[in-house]
């Protein structure tokens, strides 16, 4: 299961950063936004832990997440960025 | 039938176009950013990718810049409505239709200062007009109606630029423009750019577009809020394009029809339909230029104009010649004031308008020289 969650203001922002990481060879899963990080009912992005650092370096301003989480056994905890 | 009112909404629509729309309907279920099954996610692509589409034709960097609306009444209207306040000017064209002039009437009774640059009998600003009223009067806003839906006259958007100050926004009006001219808001002076997406673009009808500068999105308040599948625990409107200015179930299939039109358009190349439908206006013209009762207006340079040509018949109401053309030969054109009543002051032709002949992408030679022929007939 991929761990780290890119959370972005609505699915247009969802769609463009996954389009911009396709051409950049990133494979990112699109999944609902757990109910745990956002009452909204959209949907998010998710990375295995040891891409997202640099899916993250690689979006440009303007498509950069709102949040970023990291899936513990717990729960959900926020990564600073 | 010849349908030769392809300025009032383009017929037919190419099958691309059809089968876009029937796509949707057929095989997308649910609603863009509306819940996260693979429905409303296959929903979501089909916007996305149309958002993208419009993006790339009109040259806009930023796909966001794209609000889809229900046609180009509703785009002028945000602009219009959402950017100017009490106290401000605005300048607009005496070419305008009545998407912006009755919008501007509205807004005048709550205290916008309307004014009307004058153009010529073809049309055409008066730029040395157009510049002296820019100087004196510092608008907030300059609305041009780029190309003229009683006359096809085109406004020479490039002489216009360097008259805008800086103070000045530009709001462009291209319902008649959008897929008979290149439209190109990167590195231009444009602002806000209104299209309709049934017209040139060969779009079913109730889908529009507006393009508008993504820093000037917190100064032009929505038309309408409501729901947005985004920060559904906020009761404020988001703040971030392109929510902020579509609320409500976007209409999926006319935006994938849109985007399906735009193809074609590319497909078969903007120049080529300009020639083409260019051509037909000129033929038309050439038959009918030297008839002693059939008075033309609009561009004498046909170069400076799109296939719409309007004209009059000595002794006859626009209206009356319009039936004929129907009832006696099966022409389907549009009489009257073309919801333009100040265009047709401008042009001298107000208030009983004019014959309006408008020609397409899917009209033929023989279609032109018939329309011709029929009005020869009805003048002589």
């Amino acid at each position: 299961m991929k761990k780290v969650i890119f959370l972005f203001p609505s699915i247009h922002y969802v769609l463009k950063a996954e389009k911009h990481l396709k051409k950049e060879g990133f494979e990112p899963e699109i999944i609902p936004v757990p109910k745990e990080l956002s009452s909204d009912c959209g949907m998010a992005l998710a990375f295995e832990e040891e891409k997202a650092q640099r899916a993250l370096l690689t979006l440009p301003e303007g498509l950069k997440p709102e949040k970023v989480f990291r899936r513990t056994g717990q729960g959900y905890e926020e990564l600073p960025w | 039938m010849i349908y030769l009112d392809q300025a009032a909404t383009s017929f037919p629509k190419p099958s691309e176009v059809v089968e876009a729309v029937a796509h949707t309907l057929r095989n997308i279920p649910g609603s863009p950013g509306r819940s996260a099954h693979k429905g409303a996610l296959a929903a979501s692509r089909v916007l996305f990718e149309a958002r993208e589409r419009v993006a790339a034709f009109i040259g806009a960097e930023d796909s966001s810049e794209v609000i889809f609306t229900s046609g180009a009444t509703e785009a002028l209207n945000i602009v219009l409505k959402g950017f100017l306040k009490s106290g401000d000017t605005v300048v607009a064209t005496s070419m305008e239709h009545n998407a912006v002039a009755r919008t501007l009437k509205a807004l005048r009774q709550q205290g916008v200062n309307v004014l009307y640059a004058p153009c010529d009998q073809e049309g055409f600003l008066i730029l040395e007009e157009l510049e002296k009223i820019i100087r004196t009067e510092n608008p907030k806003l300059l609305c041009i109606n780029l190309v003229s839906n009683v006359t096809g006259t085109i406004q020479p958007l490039a002489e216009i630029y360097p008259l805008k100050g800086e103070n000045t926004y530009l709001l462009v009006d291209a319902a008649q423009a959008a897929g008979h001219l290149p439209l190109e808001v990167a590195n231009s002076a444009i602002d806000f750019l209104a299209f309709s997406g049934h017209k040139g673009l060969f779009g079913p009808p109730g889908v529009g577009v507006l393009y508008l500068r993504r820093e000037l999105a917190s100064q032009v308040s929505p038309l309408k809020e409501g729901g947005t599948g985004s920060r559904s625990e906020s009761l404020f409107q988001p703040e971030f394009l392109p929510d902020r200015f579509e609320s409500g179930t976007p209409n999926l299939p006319g935006i994938a029809g849109l985007a399906a039109g735009i193809d074609f358009v590319e497909k078969i190349g903007l120049t080529r339909l300009h020639r083409h439908e260019t051509a037909l206006a000129d033929i038309f013209l050439e038959k009918i230029r030297d008839h002693p009762r059939i008075k033309i207006y609009g561009p004498k340079d046909r170069v400076r104009a799109t296939a719409i040509v309007s004209v009059n018949v000595e002794g006859l109401p626009p209206s009356e010649v319009a039936r004929r053309l129907d009832i006696e030969f099966d022409i389907a054109v549009r009489p009257g004031l073309h919801c333009a009543p100040l265009a047709h002051q401008t042009i001298g032709t107000y208030p009983q308008g004019t014959v309006r002949f408008s020609f397409g992408y899917f009209n033929r030679l023989h279609e032109a020289e018939k329309a011709a022929e029929a009005l020869i007939k009805i003048a002589s």
